[in-house]
């Protein structure tokens, strides 16, 4: 138990983020959404002071003057003039704040949607390496793909309370003008909320982030049960028994982290709502007005009647500020990792240099290793090739050898940690990164089909007047041909249906041609083409196809290929064979074979069936 | 066929009368909690209407039982101990409510609980083709995403709800005592509330709609942009200029639109709204201040303190309409629950059990899927006999995996026949005939479950268990030392939830995937390209190893490699649905066809070790 105790406190110290800090945070949204659109900001802001101050104005003040109209001996006539006015004001802004509300909710989505391009553009341009560091990764993408929703957040929240103060204040003033001990009962209890406020909610949101992690894996549990992608492992297996004993397991984990945040949110709760509310605003409150009017006979019906009707707007107010505390909170936490992924200092993607010459140049790796953040063993280890110019490489070896890696770190994705890798005599980093990759292009394992057309697939960008052609050739060449002539809208079919009814969803061998058209795209700048493993989801007529126009496309460039298929490496110049992050062995395909070694006995076992 | 499902559950729908669905619906919704745990419902509702109760109380009781006091001047000690009992009572109910809120969290997964498990009981009898409808995921597995926290939010709201309901009326008693009059004041902006309430919501259902398509563009952007899988090509092409200017439109799109709706909108909550405010509030008044100026009003005191009682209950009322249309809203998931749960499906009659296969055989088979214009499979013709080695090989698209699923009757087919052992394959009992294949499927899943579980498909019961499942994973070439696997066999397989746990490449999943057949020991082995993803050394051991375990089974492959079709006794070359060819590798190679010219394709770069006739014959077929 006292170790579930101190579990809890390491936990609560965690998260802990000062009121301080927490305003500061929302204080750089509000300065970041005003950078965007500070008129439209600063009229949300305005007009939702306004309104709540004039609310406060109309329920307290104009009240207080009814109601000692009716208790006193005020004429009838002038008491209608009074109840005129506060119908004008109460018309006029109920009006407001509805128009508010909703002109505010529309208005904001174009912000929102300005925001999140600047922060989408921002962070392609964050280095890949960002992607691997899990812990980054997780936070930040979930933080910033809500950044839109938190930032239009922070400027109705900070609206609210900064309204919901003046209110306050409005509302203390006219009780001042009754009593002035009177006014100490809401601003007791305002402070005593404000304190214990905070702490609840940090005790709740600690619960709420264990809770959810446990709950993750009872909710993956039984998703599995019900999600159309596990339907036939459920079908043709066991599966369904151990999933059912983790998912119990799961909630047995969740049950006791409420056991462990329950008990202490509970006392915290009650002592806010005892002191707010029972004793500062039941209790205290009718007690000493009744005081006052029975025991002193200082004040009449009327003031008792007004001064109760303000304490009872100034706690629905409290109540009000709480929730929108709530938020403030929930906003200040996010923001302090938006303000961190804003801050983030990209190294590679932005690094500016020379432009590498329009003619091929050799490509040197000299020692080159690489290690990725977090883990305890290198990638690629003292990796030394060179490309000459025109060259045909080819990469083998088994899964996990580092051959992916190794085309990242060509394409500076990452940076070398070990080595360097130069080419035309420049060390990679010398270039400006946009002009040294115009220099290659790479089709990868893992490629993405977007939701847009097919030509805007191909090109990866916007498709201009008189690339038509070239994209139908290149598809042509990537032995899409078939397929195309099969598809009414041509190149200006949109590809999958993620937002298109009429969009069209291509099989895994299909996608995989489109990836590839892409090497075969015109490209003046082009001198190095990357493959990796480009015929994986191909059947064997497709690969042959492939391999063929690969090669004659090819022309002067250079070419790296990664396979493990032993038959498509035969083409080229060098063979490098990697293992474990090193390279093994090296040569062309005849000095490989009569080396006798690792590479003769992968070919052989592969050949050994194409015998006839 | 095979919609069963979905046809039972249009049967219910139209069952159910609308009027009273949100009802039916809600208390169906109450009903799982109560199932769940017999306290958590009782204690939610009375703690979030006990509040409200008591608010009656202070605001408009004792309001009026001050206001009265000092009308009269009555002792100050009785309205001071009046008090204190009051807030004794209030600090009563506060301790009550107070630990409500550790006993939801520590039942809340309870709800869970009862609800997945009778998920997981009855998702054994849902058909393959009903999960695979759109419709399916559609209605079901967001219902069921959401249900467990919906159920729990409902009770709380109902309780809520109960609170408004029951403090308005009281509030009301209290009014009517004073003044019956007062009561119009109430009852007009409730029926005015009402009407502009559903206009008012027809109009946001219909401004969703309106930016359903423009939402789901902006979303997919923001998705491109945030997962890991786009960031390379992100980094290396111009993708931003394709993807950002149709977000920009689509936002700019949704702006507009909404602005249009949300102005008629912003009209119909100031009806709905402003006239609490306006009739309960400022007309209420006129009519006191009448009242009080004109009428002969003996208890002033009285109607001074019903103005702050109307306040209290038109709150009241205007949070019950609300909550009114978010049960109504939030309950409608649960008929999605209720005919997921509890329609009657029907009950697969008891069908003989197989028991071992000895012969698969499909006569003319054709198979079109439902919905789809042209027919996957036409007039298939294949038999299988009990330890033989059959190779399905074709062209991408030919209909390879179809056939396969049919063979294990995941679909009914749409022509022809399955016999296994000779009886149909809608004769028998078709899950005990399932359990005896072990299959790898291209699509293959591997679970968040430790590995040693992800092998053997349960639970491992002792130390026999692990040694099978490491075998199993050693014999599927699965480096069951790689330094990924933090807690050796009971590593997690997954991320999600365990930050030590281990996320296969697609090579490494397709492994385990395999060892899941070789811990098996099935009747009938299924691979769907098993080995797109290993690399040759992998590959070959592979094979050779599941060739060698289940000798005197069968073996089913579909392979694009055609170098391991030739460890195949007989193999089935497809081509647009059809078996174009079929027969041992020798005699198809003898019949120089589709077969012949895709296996001397892939042989080409291999040709060094062949002879030199069959080189010479390869360069003419190139030729």
């Amino acid at each position: 138990m006292s170790n579930t105790a101190s579990r809890r406190k390491d936990k609560l110290k965690e998260e802990r983020i000062t009121i301080r800090q927490m305003i500061g945070n929302v204080t750089y949204l509000l300065k970041y959404a005003g950078k965007y659109d500070r008129p439209l900001i600063l009229r949300i802001m305005i007009l939702n002071i306004l309104l709540l101050s004039g609310m406060a104005a109309n329920d307290t003040f104009i009240l207080k003057m009814i109601i000692n109209g009716l208790t006193g001996d005020m004429s009838f006539y002038r008491i209608m003039v009074l109840l005129l006015i506060s119908l004008v004001l109460v018309v006029i802004l109920e009006w407001m704040r509805q128009m508010l509300n909703e002109w505010a909710q529309a208005k904001l989505i174009p912000l929102s949607g300005r925001i999140q391009r600047d922060l989408a553009e921002k962070n392609s341009l964050k280095d890949l390496i960002f992607y691997d560091d899990p812990e980054s990764y997780d936070t930040y993408a979930v933080v910033s793909q809500r950044a839109d929703e938190l930032i239009a957040d922070a400027v109705t929240v900070v609206s609210k309370i900064i309204g919901g103060t003046v209110a306050l204040l409005v509302a203390s003033a006219m009780i001042l003008t009754i009593d002035p001990v009177l006014a100490l009962f809401p601003i007791a209890g305002f402070l005593v909320n404000l304190a214990t406020r905070f702490k609840i909610e940090k005790i709740n949101y600690t619960w709420w982030v264990e809770y959810r992690k446990k709950l993750r894996k009872a909710d993956y549990s039984k998703r599995v049960f019900y999600q159309p992608e596990f339907a036939k492992e459920c079908k043709l297996t066991d599966v369904r028994g151990p999933l059912r004993l983790q998912f119990d397991e799961a909630l047995d984990e969740a049950a006791e982290e409420g056991r462990i945040y329950g008990p202490p949110l509970t006392w915290v709760s009650l002592v806010n709502w005892i002191s707010v509310f029972t004793i500062f605003s039941f209790f205290a409150i009718p007690a000493y007005l009744g005081y006052l009017a029975l025991v002193l006979k200082s004040i009449a019906l009327g003031e008792v009647a007004s001064a109760n009707n303000a304490a009872n707007y100034v706690r629905r107010n409290l109540n009000e500020i709480n929730y929108c505390l709530v938020d403030f909170q929930v906003i200040g936490r996010y923001g302090d990792k938006l303000i961190k992924l804003l801050e983030y200092e990209p190294n590679i993607e932005v690094a500016d240099g020379l432009t590498p010459a329009k003619e091929t140049g050799a490509l040197v790796l000299s020692h080159v290793s690489f290690r990725y953040p977090h883990t305890e063993e290198d990638t690629l280890s003292d990796i030394s090739i060179e490309i000459r110019p025109g060259e045909k490489i080819a990469i083998v070896g088994e899964n996990g050898a580092g051959k992916t890696t190794f085309v990242k770190l060509l394409m500076r994705l990452y940076d070398v940690t070990g080595g360097s890798i130069s080419y035309a005599g420049h060390d990679i980093r010398e270039y400006n990164t946009r002009q040294y990759r115009k220099k290659i292009s790479a089709v990868f394992q893992d490629y993405n089909i977007y939701a847009a057309t097919i030509a805007e697939n191909v090109l990866l960008r916007k498709v201009e007047d008189g690339d038509e052609a070239e994209i139908v050739r290149a598809l042509e060449k990537a032995d899409f041909g078939r397929k195309l002539r099969s598809l009414p809208e041509g190149i200006r079919t949109p590809l999958t249906r993620e937002f298109d009814e009429s969009g069209v969803n291509l099989s895994g061998g299909e996608g995989q041609k489109i990836a590839i058209s892409r090497v075969f795209l015109h490209n003046d700048d082009r001198a190095v083409s990357i493959l990796d493993e480009p015929s994986s989801a191909l059947d064997p007529v497709s690969e042959y196809k492939l391999n063929k126009n690969l090669i004659e496309n090819a022309g002067e460039n250079t070419v790296i290929f990664i396979s493990h298929r032993l038959s498509t490496t035969r083409m080229a110049d060098r063979i490098y064979l990697f293992e474990h992050g090193r390279i093994i062995e090296e040569g062309t395909h005849d000095e490989l074979m009569k080396r006798n070694g690792r590479y003769r006995e992968m070919f052989d076992r592969q050949a050994h069936n194409y015998l006839v | 066929m095979g919609n069963k499902f979905l046809t039972g559950e249009c049967r219910s729908m139209n069952s159910m009368k609308k009027k009273d669905s949100m009802w039916r619906q809600l208390r169906y919704a109450l009903r799982q909690v109560w199932e769940a745990d017999r306290l958590l419902l009782p204690f939610t509702i009375f703690k979030n209407s006990i509040e409200q109760i008591f608010y009656v109380f202070f605001f408009v009781y004792l309001t009026k039982y001050i206001f009265n006091c000092i009308e009269r001047n009555i002792a100050y000690s009785r309205l001071f101990w009046f008090l204190i009992v009051a807030c004794l009572g209030h600090v009563c109910v506060h301790f009550i409510c107070g630990w409500y809120e550790t006993y939801r969290k520590i039942k809340m997964p309870e709800v869970y609980r009862h609800i997945f498990h009778r998920v997981m009981d009855i998702s054994d009898t849902i058909e393959l083709s009903d999960y695979e409808s759109p419709e399916f995921y559609d209605k079901y597995a967001r219902a069921l995403d959401r249900c467990a926290e919906s159920a729990i939010d409902l009770s709380i709201q109902t309780g809520v709800y109960i609170g408004n309901v029951g403090a308005t009326i009281m509030s009301l008693v209290i009014v009517l005592t004073v003044d019956p009059v007062l009561l119009v004041f109430m009852v007009i902006p409730m029926v005015v509330s009402l009407y502009f309430g559903k206009k008012n919501g027809k109009c946001n259902y219909a401004r969703e709609k309106a930016i359903t398509r423009d939402k789901r563009t902006a979303d997919y952007v923001k998705r491109v942009y945030y997962e890991k899988k786009y960031a390379s090509e992100i980094r290396l092409f111009d993708i931003n200029s394709i993807m950002l200017d149709k977000q920009e439109k689509a936002v700019e799109e949704m702006g507009r639109i909404s602005l249009t709706y949300r102005m008629k909108s912003a009209f119909y909550s100031f009806l709905m709204k402003g006239s609490y405010s306006i009739l309960a509030g400022i007309a209420a008044y006129f009519y006191v201040a009448f009242r009080v100026k004109n009428g002969g009003v003996t208890d002033v005191s009285s109607y001074v303190a019903m103005i702050s009682a109307m306040a209290f209950s038109t709150d009241q009322l205007k949070h019950a309409v609300e909550n009114r249309i978010f049960l109504n809203n939030e309950s409608r998931l649960f008929r999605n629950l209720y005919e997921f749960l509890e329609t009657e499906r029907p009950r697969q009659a008891a069908k003989p059990d197989i028991g071992e296969i000895r012969t698969i055989e499909l006569q003319d088979v054709s198979f079109t899927y439902p919905g789809a214009s042209g027919e996957t499979l036409r007039n298939v013709s294949f038999l299988w006999k009990k330890g033989e080695k059959l190779a399905i090989v074709g062209y991408n698209g030919a209909g390879k995996t179809t056939l396969i699923k049919l063979l294990m009757g995941l679909y009914p087919v749409t022509s022809g026949r399955i016999l296994v052992n000779g009886t149909d394959i809608g004769e028998i009992d078709g899950n005990a005939y399932r359990k005896r294949f072990g299959t790898v499927f291209q699509d293959l899943q591997v679970f968040a479950l430790p590995l040693v579980e992800n092998v053997l498909m349960r639970r491992p019961s002792g130390q026999e268990d692990y040694d099978l499942a490491r075998q199993a994973l050693l014999d599927a070439q699965f480096d069951v030392s790689h330094p990924g696997l933090v807690k050796a066999l009971d590593t997690i397989v997954s991320r999600e939830f365990d930050e030590e746990g281990f996320i296969p490449s697609g090579g490494q999943a397709q492994k385990i995937a395999i060892a899941r057949v070789f811990a098996q020991q099935p009747d009938m082995v299924i691979l769907d390209e098993p080995s797109s993803a290993l690399d040759p050394l992998a590959e070959y051991n592979m094979y050779n190893n599941m060739m060698r375990l289940s000798k005197g089974r069968g073996v089913v492959f579909i392979s694009h490699r055609l170098s391991s079709a030739r460890m195949a006794d007989q193999i089935y070359m497809m081509k647009d649905g059809c078996v174009v060819e079929h027969g041992s590798h020798e005699e198809l190679m003898e019949k120089r066809g589709h077969y012949y010219e895709m296996f001397m394709l892939q042989a080409e770069n291999y040709q060094e070790s062949l002879p030199e006739e069959l080189l010479r014959g390869a360069e003419a077929f190139y030729e």
